[in-house]
């Protein structure tokens, strides 16, 4: 049992800032990423014996990630639109200001995408989960993911390139 | 996709500023233990949480077991609200559970065809193993294992779809076949079918490269791409119209293949297609911007006049040919053309009240049949709705 333990802290502190930022960016509000973070991880303590002998412990756990996004009341996603509480970074990474710049707008137009679409950004580009494990952790079909997924690039390619567009002009 | 990749996403996902995680594992544990021990005491309530792990079986067995009949109940009481309609025209609408031939958590229908009469949907893990499930007249039949993914129905009971590989298919009268990819292209995404047979979509090759292409239930090996490379098909009508994007402009191609730009709403600079039946179509345009970012709004086309129009809702899942359109704003809600709305009823045994726990897919010519999922203690059971006026 120590070593499950054992086993479960390591893991988990491990992956706690790749799961933090699957949750923050899946949901736009840090807040409720710590809570979703926070029941995630409780849930895998509880069952970390059989979990850590699954084939694929982070495809399952993103799927409980998930889950308890879906579950959460508070995030009616489709309206989360969150801007004024989008975060600022503490640190501020050295990068030429254009990059700097589609990395702020990014993390603003995840906000603006339906759930479904943002959660497949997420998973797949993020987490790098194969089609099949995107579609199991979201519980839905492979096919569903690949329309979403056409549809989410398309929109960020659009929201984009308006933010760079107008981000020129006044140049 | 020129300006943006895949891995550009990834990168920027990667590299996105987030706020620092304020997560305690230790409390994890000490929580954790003493739902162990409630566990331990109190029963099965944790099982939920191990779906995919295999647990999902006995889910699955104490779900079916339980399971009313898939006759239709009296109007439920529902978590989502009874039916409101416009006065003069009462709607009254039922949920019923459309019946699993095989078993999944993941159950969900997908599409119906303007008469209501067929419905698809899958059925599966959620993993490449699902099944395209036909119901006809509420009875079910699974298509063969070679194909998945269905993304249509027409009034005859023709379905298609693509696999997880891009390849179409389309499946008539008991039988599966394939649908060419034109030379060029190694991929095909299928969207939608008309009572001709007609099937619309668009394939797809290296470097972005894609066009519209059509096809025929009758003859599937044969094709004809629609329009300029650059463009996509995303629906089609009854009468052939096919809807689409041409580079950044929604457009509509004829049934002969002459194509002309739809209206983008004054001081948009574009708009995407992604459904049409009858003379509507529904699409997105990117809408005010916020803090550096475009927020998407949906618009819909009236394409005998070529009206556009912004809508008021966050997002819509389809049309119906009679211009109802198919809200999703936490759950189901059908708005018909004049702006009069109803809320569509849950079902009276399903608990979770949570905004997503029905969700709506597909919706007749009519408006009066509307088909989707529930989703409760991690599994999806599919569902239709049945109105009356």
């Amino acid at each position: 049992m120590a070593d499950a333990e054992r086993e479960f802290v390591e893991y988990v502190s491990a992956r706690l800032p790749s799961l933090h930022r699957t949750a923050f960016l899946m949901c736009g509000d840090a807040h409720l990423a710590d809570d979703v973070v926070q029941q995630t991880i409780t849930a895998l303590y509880v069952n970390w014996r059989r979990v850590s002998r699954a084939d694929n412990v982070d495809a399952y756990v993103h799927r409980m990630l998930v889950h308890k996004l879906v579950d959460e009341k508070r995030l009616s996603w489709a309206k989360v639109r969150l801007l004024g509480s989008m975060p600022e970074p503490e640190r501020p990474p050295v990068t030429p200001h254009d990059e700097l710049a589609e990395r702020d707008s990014l993390v603003a137009a995840l906000a603006h995408l339906p759930r479904g679409q943002r959660t497949v950004l997420v998973l797949r580009f993020l987490c790098d989960l194969s089609l099949a494990d995107t579609a199991a952790a979201m519980g839905c079909s492979e096919g569903n993911v690949k329309s979403q997924t056409a549809r989410a690039l398309v929109a960020v390619r659009q929201l984009l390139d308006v933010t760079e567009m107008s981000g020129r002009n006044p140049r | 996709m020129t300006t943006l990749d895949e891995q550009r996403i990834s990168e920027l996902l990667r590299s996105a500023p987030v706020p620092e995680p304020r997560v305690d594992v230790g409390r994890a544990v000490r929580d954790g233990r003493r739902r162990r021990r409630r566990r331990r005491v109190g029963g099965i309530a944790a099982v939920t949480v191990m779906a995919g792990l295999g647990v999902v079986g006995a889910v699955q067995l104490g779900g079916a077991a339980s399971r009313p009949a898939p006759a239709t109940p009296a109007v439920a009481a529902s978590p989502a609200g009874t039916v409101s309609a416009a006065p003069g025209s009462p709607v009254t609408c039922e949920a019923s559970w459309l019946p699993r031939p095989i078993g999944g958590p993941v159950a969900v229908a997908n599409g119906v065809d303007p008469t209501g009469r067929y419905i698809v949907g899958d059925i599966g893990t959620g993993r490449e193993d699902g099944r395209v499930v036909l119901w006809t007249d509420g009875q079910a039949g699974v298509l063969p294992a070679g194909a998945r993914h269905a993304a249509a129905v027409n009034a005859g009971g023709v379905v298609v779809g693509t696999n997880g590989d891009g390849t179409g298919w389309v499946y008539r009268d008991g039988g599966l076949r394939f649908l060419a990819t034109p030379p060029g292209y190694h991929a095909v995404l299928v969207h939608a079918v008309n009572g001709r047979g007609d099937i619309a979509g668009t394939a797809r090759g290296a470097g972005d490269s894609h066009q519209a292409v059509l096809w025929s239930a009758d003859r599937p090996q044969e094709y004809r791409l629609v329009g300029q490379p650059g463009s996509a098909a995303t629906g089609i009508t009854e009468d052939g119209t096919v809807v689409g994007v041409m580079g950044q402009l929604p457009y509509r191609w004829t049934p002969q293949g002459t194509g002309a730009a739809l209206a983008v709403p004054d001081g948009y600079p574009r708009a995407s297609v992604e459904s049409a039946h009858g003379e509507w179509a529904i699409g997105m345009v990117p809408g005010v911007r916020q803090g550096g970012a475009v927020q998407m709004l949906p618009v819909r086309w009236n394409l005998t006049t070529g009206a556009v129009s912004l809508l008021p809702f966050p997002g819509t899942t389809g049309i119906a040919g009679n211009g109802d359109l198919l809200v999703g704003d936490g759950a189901p809600l059908v708005v018909a053309p004049d702006g009069t709305s109803r809320r569509l009823p849950g079902r009276p045994e399903v608990r979770a009240t949570e905004a997503g726990t029905y969700t709506a897919n597909g919706i007749s010519d009519d408006g009066l049949t509307v088909v989707g999922a529930v989703y409760e203690n991690q599994v999806h059971r599919p569902l239709v709705w049945r109105c009356r006026r």
